[in-house]
Order: C-alpha cells, then structure tokens, then sequence
C-alpha cells in the first residue's frame, strides 16, 4: 500500500484521547484524523478515504454502534476497531455483528493497538491483492475466449479460400504443359505460400483444441523407430539442399508405443525441422531415439545458432521465434526461414498430451539440443543397440 | 515474431504476451496473403490475355480478396 492509503480515522467523544492516539500512532508512520463523535466521523468519511477507523462506543449525537452500522452500509471494506471503557460481552458480540474487526478495552493497551492497526492494513491489502487477481483472472478469460474464438473462425473462414486457390492452381498448372523458368517460380511460390497458410491455420487450429482440451485423439501401437526413419526419408533432401550432415540413430528393434501416428510424427518432425531452420548451412543435425527405463527418448541435436539464455523459456509459446521476421526468408527450409512459430508449442501441447516431457539445453552460437521423454513403452527388444541409419 | 512483439517480450509476462496473439498472427497473414497476391499478379501478366487459365486466375484472385477482407475487417 502507498503511505497515502495508511490513512485512520479516530472518533472519541474526549480531546485528550483523541491527541494521545493521534500522537502515538502518527509515530509509527500512519496519517490520523480525528472526529468527536458519530455524525462528524460520517461526513469526514464522505469526503475523505479511511482504510481504518478506530471508535468509541458511547458518544453524544451519534453513538459507536449506529456509527459503526452506517458506515459498514457504505464502505463494506472499512475495518473498524472499537475501543471502549464500557465493555460488556454482548457489546462485543453485536460490534463483531455488525462488521467490527477488533474490540479493544480502555485503558488501552497502545502496543495491542499497534498491532491491531497492522493486522487491518495488512488484511486490507491482501483484499485488493485478491481482488486484482480476480479481476486480471477475468481479463484473461475474457482474452482466452477472444482467442479461440478467432481461432476457431479462422480455421473455418480461412482455409475454404485457400483450398479453392489451391485447387484452381492445380488445374492452371495441369493445363500448361512446359512452363519457362519464370513461370514455374511464380507456381511454385504460390504453391508453396497456399500449402504454408493451410498447413499453419491446420496446426494452430490443432494448437488450440490441444490447450484447450478439447481434442480426443485415437491411439494405436505405433512403432516409434519405423516412423522416424520414414520421416528421415523424406526429410532428408531438405538436409542435403542445404549441405546439413542429418545422422539419424535408431535402435536396431521395434519401439512400440500407445499414441496417435500423425501427434507422433508431429513431434518428430517438428524437432528436426526446426534444427533444420536454425542450423546455418553445412552445418550438423543429430537426431537419437533410445529408451530409458519404461520411456522413449527423442533427442535432437544442432550446430545452430542456439537460443539466447533469457529466451530459452518462451520459446514453446505460441507464435514465438527465435529471429526477427524481418529476417524471414521466403522458404520456412531456409536457414532461419519464415514461419509462424507455432511448431514448438504445438510439440509441447502433443508431448503433455502423451503425459511426457520435453527439455532444452542450448548454448547460444553452439546450438541446441532438444529431449523429449515419452513414457508407456509397450514393447521393445532387450538388445541395446543402435545403428546408424 | 513480429518486430513489435518481439521488442516486449524480454520484458513481458505470458498473460501479456497472449495479448500481442492476434496482432502477430494477423501480421503473419498479410504478408502470406501479399506474397500470394504480388504471384498472381506476375502469373496472370506471364499468361497470355486471352489464354483460358486466365479465368482460374481471376477465380483465385477473387479468393484472394476474400481473405483480405476477412483478415482486414
């Protein structure tokens, strides 16, 4: 709370009172206003803010209780401390009733004052505190709901032009039979730019169903090794266009496990594309499956340009990428190519969903290696080798 | 990341950064959307006038605008 708000009002029918507590809690650093009885202590409160008021009970033109009473009807945040010489216990009982915090007896005890005027300031804050975070809760749910409201009326909105765009390309491009090497740039652009939008609005749509939720998958036995080294076949020219050494290095038996074969090749080939995009040409790409215990460990490890330390944490947050994109290449194969940063998240969404968990040690200008570990193995041979595809 | 975003984010908790969601998304749209328009523009140009895949062109730049005005309104 700001020295400002450390505000009291203190109400007492008798001067001398009233300047024994002004002056011994102005010690301790609070502001304090005085009131002689019920009605003043009203107006003052009209038109200044009191956090805390200490009150008397009995007192002329307005007593405590009805003070207490009526302000508790209009600022239902005050914390009232009554001290009283007349105390009886069903005093105190219909005080508390009526919202009073504290109940102090005259004479006063002014260390038990102190302590009973910290204890309300610090209940007041740990109110606004609680109500901050109930309001940015509700900020936040409004913002969520914005956001999967766009997302899902992108996914709907957008992909049906972009399919038509790629269906009228695919009969302009069936009808010419020899197109010149201009011709076939543009095509290939547009392609290339159509397949990106509708694979993107694919994943982010995915994205969010999975941070939601919202997305059941079905799962069968897929056998881990065979599908990395698929994925290795048809990675690995993007590699070579780009003179990247890509190892890939499988155990030489089949690792089953329980999961959805396209989360699973997902996740794989997210790792090793996104080694691809932030490794500088002729550089080195290593990826390794093997177990450990009862779970599968993917690893992918570059020579790239690494990730910035104070970076490391946002990098699986939707739409985050390491470079500017002002820096974007045209291609998202192309060293720091063009993307929209969803890849990362969309591997996280997948390995949480499969109850695993995916690591990051990077070291910036030396790359990056990035683990998953994925559990519920459900057959693998009892032979530890690995072989070099 | 966008320019924009991507100045804040050393700086920014992750509630904030949602904020920043569509912002960048929509950025990352136009500049498809526009790589996408500035080819048909250069394919209907490399076509010859009346060639008949010059209405699958005009097809698709109608497409086109569609997603613009989706992305723009």
């Amino acid at each position: 709370m700001e020295k400002e708000d450390l505000k009291i009002l203190v109400v007492d029918d008798e001067e001398w009172i009233l300047s024994t507590f002004k002056s011994t809690i102005e010690s301790w650093g609070y502001k304090v206003d005085c009131a002689l009885d019920g009605e003043i202590a009203l107006e003052m409160c009209a038109r200044h803010s009191y956090p805390v008021i200490i009150t008397d009970l009995n007192m002329p033109n307005m007593d405590g209780m009805t003070f207490l009473r009526r302000i508790k009807s209009r600022l239902s945040m005050v914390e009232i401390i009554i001290v009283t010489g007349y105390a009886t216990i069903k005093n105190a009982i219909e005080a508390m009733k009526e919202g009073a915090s504290e109940f102090i007896l005259k004479p006063v005890n002014f260390e038990q004052v102190r302590l009973t005027v910290k204890k309300s300031f610090q209940k007041i804050k740990a109110y606004q505190e609680n109500e901050d975070l109930r309001t940015l809760n509700h900020q936040l749910s409004q913002l969520y709901e914005m956001k999967d409201k766009f997302l899902s009326i992108t996914n709907h909105e957008l992909r049906t032009p972009l399919t038509i765009i790629n269906g009228y390309l695919e009969i302009i491009e069936s009808m010419i039979q020899s197109p010149d090497e201009d011709l076939r740039e543009i095509l290939t652009i547009l392609r290339r730019t159509a397949k990106e939008l509708l694979s993107a609005m694919e994943r982010l749509y995915i994205l969010s169903r999975s941070q939601k939720n919202q997305w059941t998958f079905r799962t069968y036995p897929v056998d881990t090794v065979v599908t990395l080294q698929k994925l290795y076949e048809q990675i690995l020219p993007l590699f070579q266009h780009r003179h990247i050494e890509l190892s890939i290095y499988t155990p030489e038996y089949p690792i089953v496990i329980q999961t959805n074969p396209s989360n699973l090749k997902l996740i794989l080939h997210e790792l090793l594309h996104n080694a691809l995009k932030y490794t500088p040409d002729g550089g080195k790409v290593t990826a390794r499956l093997y177990t450990i215990s009862d779970e599968i460990v993917y690893e992918v490890q570059d020579n790239g340009i690494g990730i910035p330390y104070e970076k490391q944490d946002l990098i699986f947050s939707d739409f985050y990428e390491v470079q500017d994109t002002i820096n974007h290449k045209s291609s998202q194969n192309e060293f720091m190519g063009g993307g929209m940063g969803i890849g990362l998240s969309l591997v996280k969404e997948m390995v949480m969903s499969m109850n695993g968990r995916i690591t990051i040690e990077s070291e910036p200008g030396l790359g990056s290696t990035f683990r998953i570990n994925l559990p519920g193995i459900e057959t693998k041979s009892e032979r530890d080798d690995e072989s070099l595809v | 990341m966008c320019s924009k975003a991507k100045e804040q984010t050393s700086s920014i908790t992750p509630e904030i950064r949602d904020q920043l969601f569509l912002q960048d998304f929509l950025t990352i749209m136009r500049n498809r959307l526009n790589v996408i328009g500035t080819s048909l523009y250069l394919l209907e140009n490399s076509l010859e006038a009346h060639h008949p895949q010059q209405k699958y062109v005009e097809k698709m730049k109608q497409e086109l605008e569609a997603l613009r005005q989706l992305i723009n309104g």
